[in-house]
């Protein structure tokens, strides 16, 4: 087994899932009570207007046909066309990308940054003190809203201490960096306690494993039981926790887009919700799945290339 | 024989033991330290419950009432104990309805997706299959979306309310549970209890009610009060989004929301529902901390 059909036997899996997203998306509009055209439209639309927006979003045609034309549409690259601006869902996504990319990476980058350590120094030693600091902080924080903790932060941090930037994306790496700091910190600690919990199991299960008490039978240190043996064992295992979730911290990304007054995806999906912009709300759907599958995919691919165990599973 | 006959020692070796010390002292800390913070986290739990459903009977004003002379009151300014917001009503008795609205709405969302999720879990997991299969195939599609990203969406199409936020969550959550019950199920199914209980003729419906739903509905259990504060949150984070429940109705979320542009100089307004949602959210988290721990021990 190589590790080029590890990756094809992945691609297989994800695409039948790629498949249900798109169908899910499709159905949305069906989801609407009524007539979606109407509703779009709002009530004082003419029957023209409202037999024009059918034919246009192909609801005078078969269900199966529909969805044929739309996976049609979605392979040439057609997203839709958004309601108001007239502009392609595509391209206001990819105007928008950069900021919710930035947002992902840097609160994911936070998060190991965090979490990491945190969960080492619990796992070392199970019970003591540090141990249970670590689990109420985790406890505690669990609850903590992000929209609120943003809104304190900005207060607190940002207007009254002026030690960071409100709002906005900021400008170059250097001022990325500093503007988003904030906002990525303010998804962080909504994750952060899930990572540490699952982070702290994995690393006591590893440190009870028996190549671990031959590393000790053998006189290894103690320190380079846990840096070589432990460490190196936990790494794969971690990867997995930080995936699992992308999804919490992708959902993030909207309200705290939001909350910052940055120009997001995330942004973007919500302005389109408020305009009843039915086209871009379907398409911010899709590409935020999308994100969430292929993050998953390449999570996949380095949890493999770091344990090669993994690839024959 | 009688059915607890038949199923599996219920509690095997304490696995943390051998690490925690053997100490008599260690084990006791162990055992109380696990049931404090469970009666903790049921007391703050409870109390939350309790004023949430006598609001009516406890909030000391109307929570619609507005009073625009009387805006923006310090607490403790003219009877009002957390002041009063923009439009002039009463903060505590605001917190008070938005306390019953929002854990009315999140003990919906939780019995539903509970209820379903095992229900489908369980059968899927027993059958084995093509039900199975098709059941992890949705589970797969369903979570390779962002749960927010999807709830916005189906709000967008189902339309606000309280009824339509119950059904949304319902929806997309009902996974998670069946998700869990399923692998429990196909690693029940072949055990000897539920061999024993087929053989003797019983139907497969009171094989899985009664036989093994027992011994599978712990884990779920703990999911459903950890969900429950995910729950909270995102139904306090649609009310800020405004995507909530429809105002004039008072939710916590919606709250925070409004006390924006008045931070600098009323904090307390923003202040008072984020600390109401951090108590609840601390209550709901310990519950199942602690469960979760027991569980482990098993």
């Amino acid at each position: 087994m190589t590790y080029a059909h590890f990756i094809g036997r992945r691609l297989l899996h994800v695409i039948p899932v790629v498949f249900g997203v798109t169908f899910v998306v499709f159905w949305l509009i069906h989801l609407v009570p009524g007539d979606p055209a109407r509703t779009a439209l709002g009530f004082h639309a003419t029957p023209q207007a409202i037999a024009h927006l059918h034919h246009e979003w192909g609801l005078d045609q078969s269900l199966p046909a529909q969805y044929i034309n739309y996976l049609g549409r979605l392979i040439r690259g057609d997203l839709g066309t958004s309601f108001r601006f007239q502009d392609s869902a595509g391209a206001l996504i990819v105007e928008r990308l950069p900021v919710t990319l930035w947002l992902i990476g840097y609160s994911a980058f936070l998060i190991s940054l965090i979490a990491g350590p945190l969960a080492l120094l619990a796992a070392s030693k199970p019970g003591a003190m540090r141990d249970r600091l670590v689990r109420i902080f985790s406890i505690a924080g669990l609850g903590i809203p992000g929209f609120w903790l943003g809104l304190i932060l900005i207060q607190y941090i940002a207007i009254e201490a002026r030690i960071l930037p409100a709002a906005g994306f900021g400008e170059g790496f250097m001022g990325h960096v500093e503007s988003m700091f904030l906002p990525s910190l303010t998804i962080a600690v909504g994750i952060i306690p899930l990572v540490v919990r699952s982070l702290r199991a994995e690393v006591l299960k590893v440190a009870d494993s028996e190549f671990v008490v031959t590393a000790r039978a053998k006189g290894l240190s103690e320190r380079r039981i846990r840096l070589r043996h432990v460490l190196r064992n936990a790494l794969p295992p971690s990867v997995t926790i930080l995936t699992i979730n992308i999804g919490f911290l992708v959902g993030g990304t909207v309200v705290i887009e939001r909350v910052y007054g940055l120009g997001g995806v995330g942004d973007l999906m919500l302005t389109a919700i408020n305009a009843r912009d039915f086209p871009i709300v379907q398409a911010v759907t899709l590409f935020f799945a999308l994100i969430v599958i292929v993050i998953n995919f390449f999570g996949d691919l380095l949890q493999a290339l770091l344990d090669p165990r993994l690839e024959t599973q | 024989m009688t059915e607890e006959m038949i199923s599996p020692p219920a509690r095997v070796l304490d696995s943390d033991r051998g690490r925690i010390g053997r100490s008599i002292g260690g084990a006791v800390r162990r055992h109380v330290g696990g049931n404090v913070s469970l009666a903790i986290g049921i007391g703050i739990v409870g109390l939350m419950v309790l004023l949430a459903a006598f609001a009516s009977v406890i909030a000391p004003y109307d929570p619609l009432k507005q009073d625009v002379a009387n805006a923006l009151l310090a607490p403790g300014e003219a009877g009002h104990l957390l002041g009063t917001d923009q439009l002039g009503r009463d903060v505590l008795s605001r917190l008070l309805y938005g306390a019953r609205l929002d854990i009315f709405v999140a003990l919906g969302s939780v019995i539903f997706p509970f209820t379903i999720g095992i229900a489908i879990g369980i059968v899927a997991g027993f059958r084995g299959g093509w039900v199975d299969s098709l059941l992890v195939g949705v589970i797969d599609v369903v979570f390779a979306f962002p749960v927010l990203v999807l709830l916005i969406a189906l709000l967008f199409v189902l339309g606000p309310g309280i009824l339509t936020i119950i059904v949304a969550i319902t929806l997309v959550d009902w996974v998670a549970y069946a998700q869990l019950t399923r692998t429990s199920a196909r690693r029940e199914r072949n055990q000897e209890y539920i061999l024993a209980a087929r053989t003797g003729g019983i139907p497969v419906w009171r094989i899985l009610l009664r036989h093994m739903l027992p011994n599978i509905i712990a884990q779920p259990v703990v999911l459903a009060f950890s969900d429950a504060l995910l729950i909270i949150l995102t139904i306090t984070t649609l009310g800020f989004l405004g995507l909530g429940v429809p105002p004039p109705q008072p939710d916590w979320g919606t709250m925070i929301s409004e006390a924006q542009p008045y931070l600098s100089t009323q904090w307390w307004l923003g202040v008072a529902p984020g600390v109401a949602i951090i108590f609840t959210g601390l209550g709901l988290s310990l519950i199942a901390d602690s469960l979760a721990e027991r569980l482990d021990a098993r």
